[in-house]
């Protein structure tokens, strides 16, 4: 055993990984994916010229005029990600929910029993775009309040922004909250 | 009903991929192999890559000045083995520590500390990818000639220890198993890298970013400014599935939306992380001439994985336990869905319990959802799985695990029918089962002593994120995640201190090495021994009552270990503690 000619066969072999695959594969990759450039580059959307978001990544809402998303302990700042973690047994969990649970019945003054539970749950990358359709409808009539909005309309975008789940048969139904956002901005500012 | 038959639709194409991963990677270690077996007539056309393959190869042969050729027994290829990894792991600890004056660092992120930088270069050498830390203080160097280079070259250290093993059956007194850079070349060259490719413009399709910059800022529909990080996510992404590694490019791992963005880029990848693993046992099998020998071992892990799912999905299937004291003070929320604390709108909580039973049968360790965030009883599928540590595990060490397994199985079987343990023509002799002995009860030993340690000290236990029963599960998890080199966590337990970094870090490098000291070792025994003829009397194994009895021992052996230490964690959650 030559340590010498071992080391220097594992240090090229190093140096040969690097080009292959921190060089060739990440440049080839980038290059390539030009084909779908808005994607490649994070999936941004324009508003009036200007750069509002990622239809990916999730945003906060707070004017009353927008859907709300789901709770984030980061607040969907996204230079962080992942949630709380926290477990079933914890109390910090019990007292956000009640306190998410108590504002959302303040807010919307809806029947209890149909609150959803994604609405009042962390997701686990805290960035969550999506909510269920479900949290979307509630938000109707508040929504409908604040904008003046007729509420057939509110309730017809929120169809139009309806995915499906994959062929009937894996994920969940959702909305993507960012993006009935921005339609419904545009609708209020027609 | 639809759940069901989703998951059915699920493992059919599962199947169709390890088919095609086993045939291919069976194809190129043939001669490493010393296959008996070649490609299917459909599959013929694969030949064809020879030619371009092998002139890459011979330009890298060449620049290494290394005589392919030259093969190696046991003791030399852990060597090479070694010392390579060990130039690897220095290089990687510079990188994580001094990436503020490397390039490529546009946000000016600090470099880590010397215990965090020894832990997060232990576990992506070893192909574990473990975090302590979120995956957003790295700059764009880091990711990709630090952890990208590591998913790929720890990927192909383990892929290449499959056909060496292997060897150690198919040789007659003849103590070579192959040449290390050799397989390791081919295995990155012909697997890793174009599969990866294919994965990462695929992921791109769906929307995760290939982009060279830091972050991007954006004023919000409210006109709040949101500060997005960005990279090249998708490249990361792919190698990271694909080699069993699981390191997230960001803290959220495969739950983050640039990551994992769509439903169907979840199943694709939720595929191929199985897959992967799989197909080495599959083509272990070819190489044998034994297709049907593969598909039994795969069987038989797959009896145990399905196990496994079914509590973890009927577990997310259940309501979240902290709604209830909520609804006696008169609120009260639909959880029809399941429990969706930690998981994604668009995944839900049966993809997240199939990721995540997924995940740790394979030491991939990546996430969609958070571990720490499931019902007590949806926790179990993820724990015992890792702890039988014997499931698909590693991309090439998976088969070494389930040899070692193997070799138990066959000497119990033996005793059973009063005849000398023999494993397709190989005498399995008492050194053998020593040390296949000593590397199952390895992993107890690196777990239940560090758990120990944790749970008495200050340092162990202030860092639990959640109370009561949960806590201690944090902790053992975190310490079965390090032993069996998964890398997935309880997470938001607080680990990023120098006691739980130098801890981890040296159950990682153990965890890794020394299993594979003993498995190569075996090999070695084994290449020596002479090849005898099947008779009567030999162990049938490409029959229904080896799958049987090789699940029997698996789970009295792997399982059972660990009950009583996961019965202080999630079952007694489960049954109503807290």
């Amino acid at each position: 055993m030559n340590i010498k000619k071992n080391i220097m066969i594992s240090l090229k072999l190093i140096v040969v990984g690097m080009i292959v695959f921190s060089v060739i594969y990440p440049l080839l990759l980038g290059s390539v994916g030009q084909i779908w450039r808005n994607k490649a580059k994070g999936s941004l959307i324009e508003y009036n010229g200007e750069v509002v978001g990622s239809t990916l990544i999730g945003q906060i809402f707070d004017e009353s005029q927008y859907f709300r998303s789901r709770p984030s302990s980061i607040s969907y700042n996204a230079n962080k990600s992942s949630s709380a973690n926290l477990a079933p047994n914890n109390p910090l969990l019990k007292e956000r929910i009640k306190k998410d649970l108590i504002e959302i019945n303040n807010r919307y003054g809806i029947n209890k029993e149909s609150i959803p539970a994604d609405f009042v749950t962390e997701s686990g990358s805290a960035l969550d775009p999506h909510i269920s359709p479900e949290s979307a409808y509630i938000q109707v009539d508040a929504i409908a309040k604040a904008t003046g909005l007729d509420k057939k309309t509110i309730e017809k975008l929120i169809q139009e922004h309806t995915q499906n789940n994959l062929f009937g048969i894996y994920g969940e139904k959702r909305v993507n909250v960012f993006k009935l956002n921005l339609s419904l901005k545009e609708v209020i500012n027609k | 009903m639809l759940i069901i038959f989703g998951l059915l639709i699920f493992f059919i194409l599962l199947a169709i991929l390890v088919y095609v991963f086993g045939e291919y990677i069976a194809w190129i270690y043939k001669d490493e192999a010393k296959s008996k077996s070649s490609l299917p007539k459909w599959l013929k056309w694969i030949n064809k890559l020879e030619k371009p393959f092998s002139s890459i190869e011979n330009m890298i042969y060449k620049f290494l000045n290394l005589n392919e050729e030259k093969e190696m027994n046991w003791k030399k290829y852990l060597y090479s083995l070694l010392v390579f990894n060990f130039l690897l792991f220095t290089l990687l600890i510079l990188i994580f520590k001094y990436q503020n004056i490397l390039p490529f660092n546009f946000l000016n992120l600090e470099g880590m500390s010397w215990d965090q930088a020894f832990h997060t270069a232990s576990t992506f050498v070893t192909n574990t990818n473990q975090q302590h830390y979120g995956g957003e203080i790295l700059s764009t160097f880091s990711q990709i000639f630090g952890v990208g280079l590591a998913m790929f070259l720890s990927a192909a250290t383990g892929l290449a220890l499959a056909p060496a093993f292997t060897r150690g059956i198919q040789n007659e007194q003849n103590d070579k198993l192959g040449n290390f850079y050799k397989n390791v070349i081919k295995g990155s060259i012909r697997f890793l890298f174009p599969i990866s490719f294919i994965l990462g413009l695929f992921l791109i399709t769906q929307g995760s970013p290939q982009w060279f910059g830091g972050e991007i800022i954006v004023n919000t529909i409210e006109g709040i400014k949101q500060s997005i990080r960005i990279g090249p996510v998708a490249g990361v992404e792919a190698i990271k599935i694909l080699g069993t590694n699981g390191g997230g490019f960001f803290a959220a791992n495969a739950a983050h939306p640039f990551e994992n963005p769509t439903i169907l880029s979840n199943i694709v990848l939720n595929l191929v992380l199985l897959a992967s693993p799989m197909a080495v046992i599959y083509a272990f099998g070819i190489w044998l001439g034994k297709r049907k020998h593969g598909i039994i071992l795969i069987s038989a892990l797959f009896v145990i994985f399905v196990a496994l799912l079914s509590v973890s999905v009927i577990g997310e299937l259940q309501p979240n336990q902290a709604f209830a004291t909520i609804e006696e003070s008169g609120l009260s929320v639909n959880q029809q869905i399941g429990n969706m604390e930690g998981k994604e709108m668009r995944f839900g909580p049966t993809l997240s319990a199939l990721w995540a039973v997924s995940t740790t049968s394979t030491t991939n360790g990546a996430v969609n959802s958070m571990h720490n965030s499931f019902t007590a009883m949806g926790s179990i599928g993820p724990f015992l799985a890792m702890a039988m540590n014997c499931l698909f595990n590693g991309i090439g060490v998976g088969l070494l695990n389930l040899m070692t397994y193997i070799i138990i199985c066959v000497f119990i079987a033996g005793l059973m029918i009063g005849r000398a343990p023999q494993y397709i023509g190989k005498q399995i002799e008492w050194r053998e089962v020593k040390i296949a002995a000593l590397i199952i009860l390895l992993l107890p030993v690196l777990v239940l002593l560090p758990t120990s340690l944790a749970v008495i000290t200050k340092a162990g236990t202030s860092a639990m994120n959640n109370p009561g029963f949960r806590g201690f599960a944090e902790v053992l998890y975190e310490m079965f995640s390090a032993a069996a080199n998964n890398g997935s966590g309880f997470e938001g337990l607080m680990d990023n201190s120098v006691f739980y970094n130098s801890l981890n870090g040296l159950i990682i490098l153990m965890g890794r090495y020394l299993p594979i000291f003993g498995q190569l070792l075996i090999a070695g025994y084994l290449a020596d021994k002479k090849i005898r003829p099947e008779t009567e009397g030999t162990l049938k194994v490409e029959n229904f009552s080896f799958l049987i009895l090789f699940v029997g021992v698996m789970i009295i052996i792997g399982g059972l270990i660990f009950m009583p230490a996961l019965a202080v964690g999630p079952i007694a959650e489960m049954l109503g503690g807290m």
